[in-house]
């Protein structure tokens, strides 16, 4: 079943660091624009207002794959030049950060109001709570939602396949189809399962641990 | 120090704030009492525009109180606020509770900012307690360290909004007593309270409220036995019977 395991290992988890530098990269991506957007959605000016739910919508409502077509076929069709990893990687990364945003709204709004009235009542300007008091507390309490995002995150990286990033999906899928037929099916379906799974389990604990560093008690 | 005129504010059909006016001197001692919904929590909270006015002016040190933005920042930083749930930053220490508005508003070097907070927490009696976090204090211990954090701020003004009404009875006085030693060092002070021993120890004039309006201002003693009131009296009756 494992035929030339050492070449399907090798090849494997080249593909499984390409995924894990795309989720990673991707997320800290995902991370500052859902952190602009949550700014937007609580700043008392309107228009910002109006602007962050805009972007939510849209990259809330089209599908991932279709944001990563549009943005590699249709960017260089209004002379913006584009390469695989850099629509990959932002492709993902807009599309998650809406959902960040989302997320990040959601703590915000479990930050009892009170929080807000004594920060605004020492003198710290609107910035200054938003930094200082409200952020770090609402940021705290999404981390177990903010993990389930990362992890989704590994899955859809997959997308980017489609875009010409070979990662680990597709990777496997050139394994399936080599030339020579030096690897079993089955092989690499069990061996490209393990690797994400083995990918997830450790994004999971790194979660975990973040959520009980962070804790703290209302 | 604080000059209300003409204040009205409504809550969509309830008229919370009728026609207010109200002065608070320097080193004066202001505490508003009331039926509950009478306005009083809104008035004290209008001071520093927490609650924003429909109609009227409020001046604080002889300036009308700012909109918005960094002027209104500054003002709030003037004058300290205790709220009757504390809201401590819950994330945060006792001693970086303390030390935020220092540090980020007024600018003051984070070691002269600590060295400040720990004298103002031994004046409240909760030296050692300078690395717990909120939730691990009792309550009345956390209304004394949001106390001091108002102070930190050296504020002109203190006002508190029913700062013992979520305490359990045991606690009450331990905030009182600060309270006490704090209008007796002359600062200016406006307390919405239920506790009328504190009203007429340490208040210089009480105002009581009723729907929205003020309906009778006097020296402590005077209002106590001898409300000129008839909404007053009623008041009166029904919260000093036990």
């Amino acid at each position: 079943m494992f035929d030339n395991f050492d070449l399907m290992a090798e090849a494997l988890l080249e593909g499984a660091r390409v995924t894990v530098v795309v989720t990673l990269a991707s997320y800290a991506i995902a991370l500052a624009i859902g952190m602009v957007l949550v700014v937007m959605h609580v700043s008392p000016a309107a228009p910002a207002r109006w602007a962050a739910n805009a972007y939510t919508q849209l990259f809330r409502n089209v599908p991932l794959l279709a944001v990563l077509f549009v943005m590699y076929f249709g960017l260089p069709s209004i002379g913006i030049e584009t390469t695989s990893w850099g629509v990959g990687l932002i492709g993902l990364g807009m599309y998650t950060g809406a959902f960040v945003g989302e997320t990040l709204r959601s703590g915000i709004n479990s930050i009892p109001l009170g929080q807000a009235e004594a920060a605004r009542s020492i003198g710290l300007t609107f910035g200054q709570s938003l930094a200082n008091v409200i952020l770090p507390q609402a940021f705290r309490a999404v981390i177990p939602p903010l993990g389930s995002l990362l992890i989704a995150l590994v899955k859809n990286s997959a997308l980017v396949l489609a875009v010409g990033v070979t990662e680990l999906t597709a990777m496997s899928r050139r394994l399936i189809e080599d030339d020579q037929s030096r690897f079993d099916l089955w092989g690499v379906v069990i061996g490209v399962t393990v690797s994400y799974l083995l990918i997830a389990f450790v994004l999971s604990y790194l979660v975990r641990l973040a959520e009980r560093r962070a804790a703290f008690v209302r | 120090m604080v000059t209300i005129a003409g204040v009205n504010k409504h809550f969509g059909d309830l008229h919370a704030l009728k026609d207010i006016d109200l002065t608070v001197d320097d080193g004066e001692v202001v505490v508003l009492i009331g039926p509950s919904g009478s306005g009083k929590s809104t008035l004290c909270r209008t001071i520093n525009r927490l609650e924003t006015v429909d109609s009227g002016t409020i001046t604080v040190n002889g300036k009308p109180l700012p909109a918005e933005g960094r002027a209104l920042a500054n003002l709030r930083a003037d004058v300290g606020m205790v709220f009757q749930h504390f809201n401590l930053f819950a994330h945060l220490t006792v001693l970086q509770n303390i030390t935020l508005g220092p540090i980020k508003v007024r600018r003051t070097p984070k070691a002269k900012a600590e060295e400040r907070a720990r004298q103002l927490l031994e004046r409240v009696g909760l030296s050692g307690k300078a690395d717990a976090f909120p939730s691990q204090l009792s309550g009345g211990q956390q209304q004394r360290v949001a106390i001091a954090r108002g102070l930190a701020m050296d504020p002109k003004l203190m006002m508190f909004d029913e700062p013992t009404s979520a305490l359990d009875p045991e606690m009450i006085n331990e905030v009182l007593d600060v309270m006490q030693d704090l209008a007796r060092e002359g600062m200016t002070m406006v307390v919405v309270t239920h506790e009328m021993g504190f009203a007429r120890r340490a208040a210089n004039r009480v105002v009581f409220m009723a729907d929205g309006q003020i309906v009778e201002v006097a020296p402590p003693d005077r209002f106590f036995d001898d409300p000129q009131t008839e909404r007053a009296q009623d008041f009166l009756s029904k919260v000093m019977t036990h």
